[in-house]
């Protein structure tokens, strides 16, 4: 590859440049340097955490297992009704009592958006449903003032008493020809429009001489 | 040489192995020692923190290597744009030890090898002092066999020129 001619200056070349570099003495704190120029770096990209890393890990472990905490409380509402109530509700599964107490329509209340509903079959909350004396399942609960309470169609059984599902309630019906309705507001946040007050609990066996609106969930 | 070592052995023991050299190494390309220093001390910086990647000694040193040569270039461009617009100085006065003939061709021959361009510098400093192969100029200066060939063989082709003139 290398001609000849080439070698005579290559070796000139060769001695020149080791006599060149011969003359070069690097200075003696070269490491000092590197190893300041390296921390400099360090923390230049880390700043105060990379002198701190003795108590940055166990405050991210703490961070990270309050996330977890809050992750689960949030995602299992089970869970948060139990660490905010101290127990777990009994029908916890289904929601079905606890939804009429959380709703802000407890206890036959009416609904803050006023006091009548436009749906006939809208459902205020049955506040108990208990066996009567007769055997008949009794619904109690309220409707709001100027509709007519209409207690849910029992499912007769053939071989038993009348059975009321626990999906029954209590259905309100406005009077024919009765005044205009509003339709209630969600939440409950909207104040009432009239200041009336809560209608007391209807009978314990509301009569209905009209043909009665049953939920949708409910058989015939 | 098979060693486990942490970043900051190896640029210990780098330092104490390869430091010199890289240093001269530099200073052939830059033609000035502090700022040679400097890049080799930037290089063994860049090594330590890409130590992770590397590993192994051999590596490292080829690493090393080519940072230098590739930090080298960066400081010749800058200088290259500053010369440009930096007010011509007059030119160095020859110093007493140039009186020797040894010196005189030595100088001449260091002289012409500034002279010539970059790569071609490049390649003839890896090739005539670092004694380094082909396959390790190539690899060092990031371009083919072929290239290198290239650049020695008109490197030295310039510089016999320059030298049989004088």
């Amino acid at each position: 590859m290398t001609q000849p001619f080439d070698d005579e200056y290559g070796d000139r070349l060769r001695r020149a440049l080791h006599a060149e570099a011969e003359a070069v003495t690097p200075s003696a704190e070269g490491l000092e340097r590197i190893r300041a120029k390296i921390n400099q770096r360090h923390e230049r990209r880390f700043g105060v955490f990379s002198l701190s890393a003795s108590w940055l890990r166990p405050l991210a472990a703490v961070a990270a297992a309050a996330v977890v905490c809050v992750v689960a409380l949030s995602v299992t509402p089970g869970l948060a009704n139990f660490v905010q109530t101290g127990h777990f509700s009994p029908d916890s599964g289904g929601h079905k009592g606890n939804s009429a107490a959380t709703d802000g329509h407890s206890q036959g209340q009416p609904p803050p958006g006023g006091p009548s509903t436009p749906n006939p079959s809208s459902s205020p909350s049955p506040t108990s449903i208990h066996p009567s004396d007769s055997g008949k399942h009794v619904v109690t609960g309220t409707c709001p003032p100027g509709e007519t309470t209409v207690t849910p169609t029992a499912t007769p059984t053939p071989d038993g008493p009348v059975h009321v599902g626990p999906s029954a309630r209590v259905t309100c019906q406005a009077p024919p020809g009765g005044g205009t309705t509003t339709p209630p507001s969600s939440g409950g946040t909207t104040p009432p429009t009239e200041s009336s007050p809560p209608a007391a609990p209807s009978s314990d066996q509301p009569t209905s001489d009209s043909a009665p609106t049953t939920a949708p969930n409910q058989s015939p | 040489m098979a060693v486990a070592w942490d970043a900051d052995q190896a640029v210990t023991a780098l330092y104490s192995a390869h430091y010199r050299s890289l240093v001269r190494l530099a200073t052939l390309l830059v033609r000035d020692v502090a700022t040679a220093e400097e890049v080799v001390q930037d290089a063994f910086v860049a090594m330590h923190g890409a130590w992770r990647r590397l590993r192994e000694p051999d590596k490292a040193l080829s690493y090393l290597r080519q940072s230098v040569v590739n930090r080298s270039r960066s400081v010749l461009r800058h200088r290259a744009v500053v010369e440009k617009y930096a007010p011509k100085g007059l030119p160095d006065a020859p110093s007493a030890e140039n009186g020797a003939i040894v010196e005189l061709e030595r100088s001449a021959v260091v002289k012409a090898l500034g002279a010539l361009p970059n790569r071609q510098r490049e390649a003839l400093v890896l090739r005539y002092y670092g004694d380094l192969s082909e396959a390790e100029i190539a690899k060092t200066m990031g371009i083919s066999r072929g290239a290198v060939k290239s650049h020695t063989a008109r490197g030295m082709a310039a510089l016999r020129s320059v030298l049989e003139q004088q």
